[in-house]
């Protein structure tokens, strides 16, 4: 169960990383900046998720810590 | 706390209200963009005019001015309208100014009978070789611009550089009101916790409230950082804003590592309520005053860097505050769960 969530974690983090490394920086600002940086606004919600996801995932562990610790019992 | 399920679905429904509508609502047509930016007294110019949101093709008499800081004003001469966001208005520029400075930023004002008056202020900078503020008084005219027409349409406003991203109100804002309110919660539960150190739900109430304040910090952090990228021209300025608000996380961050770092279930307790009370105290003067004493990029003038009387209007307001009553809820919600979650760990553990 971990497993998947350290890949998860890591996607995560390779969506950002290529979003904003320099190779894709260009694209990447003009897309922010496309019409009026209506997609500034996009990444912002796409942020707030990615947040409350990451909230679930934590509390999704403990779940998981507590169910061990019942069956170990 | 609270029991039932209703008011989880209230908060959830004003979150998806301030989505949907917030993203929906268009921007009020404005000017995006005057060329050329200069000009000479006694030219004619052709002043190319693009718009954003606008409508131009959809109207055949549109008007147009210059107008100086004291209301004098020259009308033009014509206008031609090339598609829905541009147009080209021509103009006879007097051969004097009504100033006795060499150079006089004029403001252009657009009147669209539906879209409605639209202002591009200091668009074009006129410069007089000889100056004669009298000759100019009678070639310039007071109270010409007259009939504006008023856009009743339900929309936001739309000023430069922020353009859409004025949307970034409903999202980034509300998140900063539900972390003050529920960082508030956590103190109060921890207050709580003290007077009545046998009630270990108390505790697991801080705890829940303080995290869920930890996330929503963050999450305005990250999302002002690119909504700056794109309006102050970098994710991380340094700026006074940014730094406070850094400073007070890391000091929440630390109640978390303070509880892990004491063994005694008891006196870790009571030793992060302590802290907890600590950390509100410092967070108060640090998002609120502080900045208010410094220059801030973030909006809100001479120093105040809060939301400006401008920054909001009547429009914005039926989505900005039912977003942050949701933001409040859910926060209320994720800490429920959490402190739940914390209760049935301490009955499991005591048993």
């Amino acid at each position: 169960m971990n497993k998947i969530y350290r890949i998860l974690a890591f996607g995560f983090c390779l969506l950002f990383l290529t979003n904003l490394s320099g190779q894709n920086e260009n694209q990447y600002n003009e897309l922010m900046t496309h019409s009026g940086k209506f997609y500034n606004v996009v990444g912002v919600l796409v942020i707030i998720f990615i947040g409350l996801m990451i909230y679930l995932l934590i509390i999704d562990r403990k779940v998981k810590k507590l169910e061990n610790q019942i069956h170990s019992k | 706390m609270i029991d039932g399920w209703y008011w989880k679905f209230i908060g959830v429904g004003l979150i998806i209200y301030s989505m949907i509508v917030g993203m929906l609502v268009p921007l009020k047509p404005s000017i995006e963009l005057v060329a050329p930016s200069a000009a000479k007294t006694g030219q004619q110019i052709n002043l190319e005019v693009t718009g954003y949101n606008t409508n131009y093709s959809g109207s055949a008499s549109i008007r147009a001015w210059l107008k100086d800081e004291e209301g004098n004003a020259v009308l033009s001469k014509n206008v031609t309208v090339i598609n829905a966001q541009n147009l080209v208005a021509n103009f006879d520029i007097p051969g004097f100014l009504p100033s006795s400075d060499r150079v006089v930023p004029f403001t252009l004002i657009l009147d669209h009978p539906v879209d409605g008056a639209m202002v591009s202020p200091d668009a074009v900078f006129i410069t007089q070789d000889s100056i004669s503020k009298v000759e100019g008084q009678t070639l310039w005219q007071k109270d010409i611009i007259n009939d504006l027409t008023l856009n009743t349409a339900f929309t936001f406003p739309s000023m430069s550089l922020i353009r859409e991203t004025i949307r970034n109100t409903f999202y980034h804002v509300p998140l900063w009101f539900a972390m003050v309110i529920i960082f508030g919660a956590a103190v109060y539960w921890s207050i709580k916790y003290l007077r009545n150190p046998q009630s270990y739900q108390y505790d697991n109430r801080a705890v829940g409230f303080t995290s869920v304040g930890i996330l929503f910090g963050i999450l305005g952090t990250v999302t002002g950082a690119l909504w700056a990228r794109f309006v102050w021209g970098s994710y991380w300025s340094w700026d006074i804003k940014q730094i406070v608000t850094a400073v007070a996380l890391l000091i929440y961050m630390a109640y978390f590592i303070l509880r892990n770092a004491i063994e005694d279930d008891d006196r870790k307790g009571r030793v992060a309520a302590v802290y907890n009370i600590f950390a509100f105290v410092a967070l108060i003067p640090l998002i609120f005053v502080v900045p208010r004493m410094m220059d801030s990029l973030h909006p809100g003038n001479g120093g105040n860097p809060g939301l400006g009387a401008n920054d909001l209007d009547n429009s914005m307001r039926m989505i900005f505050y039912p977003a942050i009553i949701g933001w409040i809820i859910i926060g209320l919600w994720l800490a429920n769960v959490r402190y739940r979650l914390l209760d049935i760990k301490y009955n499991l553990m005591n048993k």
